[in-house]
């Protein structure tokens, strides 16, 4: 073996060593950072979850119109803060993120997790949700409703309102007329536009979802299953989770099955 | 008294002198090669996950967000790896039955969290923010690459100190208009796409974000939604459209046409008060 190669292997060696020692000691250090598991509580995680029956500071929320959608039990028609247009650009940012994916950018509940298998979403231009209070919209955010979940933990109260304000200008776009405009613009009907584009007639229509929704981009196969079209957890849970025998011999419920 | 060493041994001296140098500076190569290779940096490597989760489904098939999942990625130092809950969103009725998905489910089931593994892991000596990146006008793709189109998550740059300073040292070249901060297609303006940015003139008490209005159509032909209808010719790739608003656009904002990254970079660097070169490259920004 030439000299070279020797010292070459033996520098590398060296180095390697080095390079895994300082790994260890600088690179992973012994604290916690966000969402790091840690060996030294036996639940593995290094956050840790608020005691059950306490009320954390800055969280003596519940009274409050504005934390709850609720006036003495009741659904009102009204935002607990002046709307501004600053409030509807950030009520459509936060509602193209989380609620497209299922009621659609025009909000008709046909988007795309509904087409491909989910219960499908409300239609926020039919007749019943035209007629629900705004606090509605703010109330089923935070607690869900049906099959859809809560969004209280990806929305803040400010941005729940917000996009309960631009849920309401969703629906007056879909029925606006010319005299809601201010005068001088110019006002085009989109069938028209599409109809100029070259595109078929019913490029501007409203879009109805297939009668069988459980579209799937693959065909099924046998080992993966097909696509369910099972009920939602809530009313009917789904996921039949097993019982945790508790330490103390009781049997706990499963952690976030109602 | 005999020589020990015959005459031929000085060329064998010499030679042995130039050898060495050459030895000392193909190791100086190879470990600086190793170091910056995959081996090391972990690059391209698509662990093994509990479940194979694919961005390229989620996002480009079925148009998720990155905040979606992500949620604390514009408030907060990390991004954020989304509880069971956030799977169970929708796996609660899709693929309820998969076998794939069944370490979701147990999770969802016990309370357990999903042992995911991270693939982006900057070294606990760094400092790193995601709030201030995606806030004054890095995107997301800048630094994890093509997460659209990747089927199984990887580490697409070396994040090593040397590729930080890169951008540090001249942050110009990678800064865009906030609005388009998640368009994982967005490639900086051209000739062919330009960008066209005004300053709304608001200042107190917003965020920078939203002091600079920026938009991919030119905003002297009529309206946005017109224009969206509009084809481009064949072999021009539309920029895709983000999915900010518009804001509330003043009707008089002036807005100026860029169509080259660097006169736009140096526009936002003025105007979302990018720190200079100096304070971003210094040890304690990212060591603290």
């Amino acid at each position: 073996m030439p000299l070279s190669l020797r010292l070459l292997a033996a520098g590398l060696a060296a180095v390697s060593c080095l390079a895994a020692g300082c790994r260890q000691d600088m690179q992973n250090q012994p604290k916690f950072v966000p969402q790091r598991g840690t060996t030294f509580f036996t639940d593995g995680r290094s956050v840790r979850q608020q005691a059950v029956h306490t009320v954390a500071r800055g969280q003596l929320d519940e009274d409050s119109y504005f934390y709850t959608g609720l006036m003495a039990g009741k659904e009102m028609d009204m935002l607990p803060f002046p709307v501004s247009m600053q409030v509807l650009a950030r009520g459509q940012e936060r509602f193209n993120i989380y609620c497209t994916p299922c009621h659609s950018r025009v909000g008709n509940g046909a988007g795309m997790i509904v087409q491909r298998g989910y219960k499908p979403a409300g239609n926020f231009h039919s007749a019943r949700i035209l007629g629900e209070p705004l606090s509605h919209y703010f109330f089923v955010m935070t607690n869900g409703y049906g099959a859809m979940p809560d969004y209280s933990a990806q929305l803040t109260p400010a941005d729940r309102w917000s996009v309960a304000a631009y849920i309401r200008a969703l629906q007056t776009s879909q029925n606006a007329t010319e005299a809601d405009v201010p005068a001088g613009i110019q006002v085009q009907n989109l069938k028209d536009i599409a109809e100029q584009q070259g595109y078929p007639e019913s490029f501007a229509q409203p879009w109805s979802l297939p009668a069988a929704t459980d579209i799937s981009a693959e065909p099924p196969n046998a080992s993966e299953g097909t696509p369910g079209n099972a009920p939602a957890t809530g009313d009917t849970p789904l996921v039949s989770a097993p019982s945790i025998p508790a330490a103390n011999g009781k049997t706990v419920a499963p952690h976030g099955v109602k | 008294m005999a020589q020990i060493f015959d005459r031929s041994s000085n060329a064998l001296a010499r030679a042995s002198l130039v050898l060495t140098g050459l030895i000392v500076i193909a190791l100086g190569v190879t470990l600086d090669q190793l170091q910056g290779s995959p081996w090391v940096t972990k690059q391209g490597q698509r662990a093994e996950q509990p479940v194979p989760f694919s961005h390229k489904h989620h996002v480009m098939g079925l148009g998720l967000q990155c905040q979606y999942c992500h949620t604390s990625v514009e408030k907060s130092s990390y991004a954020g790896i989304p509880p069971t809950k956030t799977c169970m969103n929708c796996h609660a009725q899709i693929w309820t039955n998969a076998a794939l998905l069944q370490p979701v489910r147990t999770s969802w089931a016990t309370g357990d969290s999903i042992p995911w593994i991270k693939i982006h892991d900057l070294p606990d000596f760094v400092y790193f923010n995601h709030e201030i990146h995606v806030n004054k006008g890095i995107g997301c793709s800048s630094c994890h690459g093509r997460v659209d189109m990747m089927p199984l998550m990887y580490q697409q740059n070396t994040l090593q100190m040397e590729w930080c300073l890169n951008c540090h040292r001249d942050p110009g070249k990678n800064l865009r208009p906030t609005s388009e901060i998640y368009n994982m297609a967005w490639d900086g303006p051209s000739r062919d796409k330009p960008v066209w940015c005004g300053s709304t003139g608001l200042k107190d008490g917003v965020p920078t974000a939203q002091t600079v209005s920026c938009t991919t159509v030119d905003p002297s032909q009529a309206g946005a939604q017109v224009a969206s209808l509009n084809m481009l010719p064949d072999g021009v790739h539309a920029q895709a459209t983000s999915d900010a608003p518009a804001m509330a656009i003043p009707a008089t904002l002036q807005y100026v046409k860029y169509t080259d990254q660097e006169s736009l970079g140096k526009y936002l660097t003025q105007q979302y008060h990018i720190r200079t070169p100096q304070e971003l490259s210094s040890c304690e920004t990212c060591h603290r």
